[in-house]
């Protein structure tokens, strides 16, 4: 009933194979959904969103002097992967972290890369997240990124690509979990029928991830998780996570440094801290180095951190990795590296700073798919296709001002995944973002955050831009 | 634990059972107030205007408030009323938010319903029902209390949780107990006639009401202050809450119970002394009021010693920068 009218657009569907059936590994889910009709349906949909809010698992929106907490809106379809697909995407995911990691190695200490000529050093010294005073500080077990969301895409020709790397302080984890407890209430059969892998492992992986970064100092590693607050937007996921761990969840006004060792502030005295899982933004966490006014961050930390007294995860200036520009040369590093070529291919992307790009982007704008360099979450973004005239023009003015804080892509039609909307089943476009953790080995979490356009033909799956998420499922 | 979760968690306990104590007494005294008709004074004058002057709010504010209306509104769902039973849950659930991974989820859930559900209800609701609303508030905070007591380790959490309960209580009882200085007397025919509902308003709103023996609706005052301020075993009497606070906080330092570590434990252990003397002769010396006033100061300096004594000293948080300078300078040269 529900699938009866479903309309795949020309976009690879995840579900619909163009031969007019529903993919093998979908068959059980479209059983099981298609005695469903559309009301019971929609009660399951408040049900969840019910438990949600009650739950608080919510995030909060700015738009007017007080806060609204909201829900991230979540569609209970599932997205299904199957085990094969999923082996492909698991090592292509473990080669990109591994090479970024040597990357930031590299150029935080003697920078081989620049001057091999793999990439020109304008480009890293420019890059806004890029420490430069940091070089030569050394890090826990030369790991830079600890905790990493890549985001990736699926298009119709090329299978699956990486759109972008998040290596500071990806956000999310919890509606990974979040989201797989409330679809197993819902479809409790399924799980055992399809042979699910569970996601429950990802906080204890986390930990051990955490843990490895102490230095041995006689007692057991003292962990915490360094959250802006509760008035911060992702702060239902810092306590989430925090309390699944068993580990304190900090404010900045809870640290104190002496002597270059941070601790925390308890009710019997001050406790040492060896290792910050910390969710503030590289500018706001030592108001000494970093921006004066930040009242979030701790005096001292910087120092405490560059005698390696304390761990961050991630670990400081790994920003450098998520620069636009940088990203073009991942599959570069991939091959310095590794030696291997990129597993899973980059969108192409042209920068405006080298002039022959630039002039195809100059030509082609309205056809290209524009981003900053160092935004993200949707903002500072064309989407050539679907702008006017005049916005067109706006940008062409601002990529000309400053080429360095552009690129452009072409446009990618994102692949659609069925999705409800307005009492039926639709084609949405999605995206994924796996979680990959780096520790001891690098690992990926067998699902991820599956994050879905719910307006039509909308490609902007952004929570604060009208997106929605849904369970990813991968098979055994 | 840290210092700023310790204080959230009593905070939390602490709106709790200020919510708690407000709605019953806002349910108790519209209750009464239907039963009751005075040939001068209007239920305004006899129960509302006493309750807010109990609590402690200036003038203005309750020349402000007119029908019985405004005032169940005002005690109970407005938002600009920080003493508010809405309020109240609002602040606890901050508080909570703060110290989240203290708490079980059922816990968090539960308060964040009642949170969620008061919302509704103080944004919507055209006429409000103080019995209606009260009893989902205390329903709700005693589900709140339950859950405490059955899930949490006797931990340090705990602790925290039960000072703030049982600091607010005691308050509370305070608080009641001044009703029958700002209702009116027993100066005229009319006055006497009214006395059976100045007590039953304190004994029903403490939840004393149904206790055996206390279901009369005659006045019994030695009786009273035996039960409300000196029982030891009355769980809202003062004594009994300040005992817990006492026990509480030496279970918290891990010192003797004779022996003082900090100041909130010396307030508290001469608070308690008091309070064991006064239960000897069972009477109150002077007038009720001043004793009461005294009383809540006490409980506010138990409050500050707590605060001083399990919160980090910021005199001691400054790095210390001038030694590191002189070390310096003397490497130098």
């Amino acid at each position: 009933m529900l699938f009866d009218n479903y309309q795949p657009t020309p976009a690879f569907d995840e579900a619909f194979q163009t031969s007019g059936e529903f993919r093998k590994h979908y068959h059980a889910v479209v059983k099981r959904l298609s005695d469903v009709s559309p009301e019971e349906f929609k009660s399951i949909q408040n049900t969840l969103s019910l438990s949600f809010l009650k739950q608080g698992v919510t995030f909060t929106v700015y738009n007017n002097d007080e806060g609204t907490e909201r829900i991230f809106p979540f569609d209970p379809v599932p997205r299904v992967i199957p085990g094969h697909e999923w082996a492909l995407l698991e090592k292509g995911l473990v080669q990109r972290i591994e090479a970024l990691n040597l990357f930031l190695k590299d150029i935080y200490s003697e920078q081989k890369i620049i001057k091999d000529g793999v990439i020109p050093e304008e480009i890293i010294k420019s890059a806004a997240h890029y420490r430069d005073n940091l070089v030569g500080t050394p890090v826990p077990n030369d790991s830079y990124i600890q905790i990493c969301g890549t985001d990736l895409i699926r298009d119709k020709d090329n299978g699956y690509l990486i759109l972008e790397d998040n290596c500071r302080c990806p956000s999310g984890a919890s509606y990974l979990l979040e989201n797989r407890s409330a679809m197993k209430k819902v479809y409790p059969s399924l799980f055992q029928e399809m042979g699910v892998r569970p996601v429950d492992v990802y906080t204890d992986w986390l930990l051990e991830t955490l843990e490895g970064l102490a230095k041995p100092n006689g007692h057991d590693p003292v962990c915490v998780l360094l959250t802006p607050g509760v008035y911060n937007s992702a702060y239902f996921e810092h306590s989430f996570l925090a309390s699944r761990m068993g580990i304190q969840i900090v404010e900045g006004r809870d640290l104190v440094v002496q002597d270059e060792i941070v601790y925390m502030k308890t009710t019997r005295g001050l406790k040492q801290v060896d290792v910050i899982y910390r969710r503030i933004d590289d500018d706001f966490l030592d108001p000494e180095e970093f921006r004066e006014d930040s009242l979030l961050g701790v005096t001292g930390l910087m120092r405490a951190y560059r005698a390696g007294n304390v761990a961050l995860a991630n670990t400081v200036g790994t920003g450098v990795a998520d620069d636009k520009v940088v990203y073009k040369y991942v599959p570069d590093f991939i091959k310095y590296y590794l030696d291997q070529d990129a597993l899973l291919p980059n969108v192409e992307t042209y920068l405006a700073s080298v002039d022959s790009e630039m002039s195809h982007i100059m030509e082609n704008l309205d056809q290209l798919v524009v981003k900053a360099a160092n935004e993200s979450g949707g903002y500072g973004m064309l989407v050539g296709p679907k702008s006017s005239k005049k916005e067109i023009e706006t940008f062409r003015e601002k990529i000309k001002e400053s080429p360095r804080n552009y690129v452009a892509q072409p446009m990618i039609s994102l692949s659609t995944h069925p999705t409800f909307c307005d009492d039926q089943i639709s084609p949405r476009h999605i995206d994924l973002r796996p979680y990959i953790l780096s520790g001891e080995k690098t690992r990926v979490v067998p699902g991820g955050l599956t994050r879905v356009a719910l307006n039509e033909g909308s490609i902007v799956v952004n929570s604060s831009q009208g997106g929605g998420s849904k369970d990813t499922w991968v098979l055994y | 634990m840290l210092s700023r979760v310790a204080e959230s968690l009593m905070w939390l306990s602490r709106y709790v059972e200020r919510a708690k104590s407000l709605a019953r007494l806002v349910e108790v005294a519209d209750q009464l107030a239907l039963d009751y008709s005075h040939p001068k004074l209007s239920a305004t004058d006899l129960f509302w205007k006493p309750i807010l002057q109990s609590y402690g709010y200036p003038e203005k504010d309750i020349s402000q408030l007119k029908t019985s209306q405004d005032f169940h509104r005002f005690l109970l769902v407005d938002e600009e009323n920080p003493g508010s039973v809405f309020r109240s849950l609002a602040a606890a659930r901050e508080n909570a938010r703060g110290a989240r991974e203290q708490l079980t989820a059922e816990l968090w859930e539960v308060l964040n319903e009642l949170y969620l559900s008061c919302k509704d209800t103080s944004r919507s609701a055209a006429t409000l029902n103080p019995a209606i609303y009260g009893s989902r508030v205390r329903q709700g905070c005693l589900q709140l209390r339950g859950l405490i007591e059955e899930m949490m380790p006797r931990e340090g959490p705990w602790c925290y949780l039960r000072l703030g309960t049982m600091l607010e209580r005691a308050d509370q009882t305070s608080r009641l107990l001044d009703l029958k200085t700002f209702m009116p007397g027993k100066d005229d025919e009319e006055g006497k006639a009214f006395e059976p509902y100045v007590w039953l308003s304190i004994m029903r709103g403490c939840g004393a009401g149904s206790q055996r023996g206390f279901g009369n609706t005659e006045a019994d005052w030695p009786r009273l202050n035996q039960t409300l301020v000196f029982s030891s075993v009355f769980p809202r009497s003062i004594r009994y809450c300040v005992r817990e606070v006492n026990s509480v906080l030496h279970n918290l330092s891990g010192s003797a119970a004779e022996i003082y570590r900090n100041e909130a434990e010396k307030a508290c252990g001469r608070f308690l002394a008091e309070l064991d003397l006064g239960a000897f002769s069972g009477n109150i010396d002077g007038e009720i009021h001043d004793f009461l006033d005294g009383v809540q100061q006490s409980l506010v300096a138990i409050g500050k010693g707590i605060q001083e004594a399990y919160s980090y000293n910021s005199k001691e948080d400054e790095p210390p920068n001038e030694p590191e300078e002189t070390s310096q300078s003397q490497s130098q040269s």
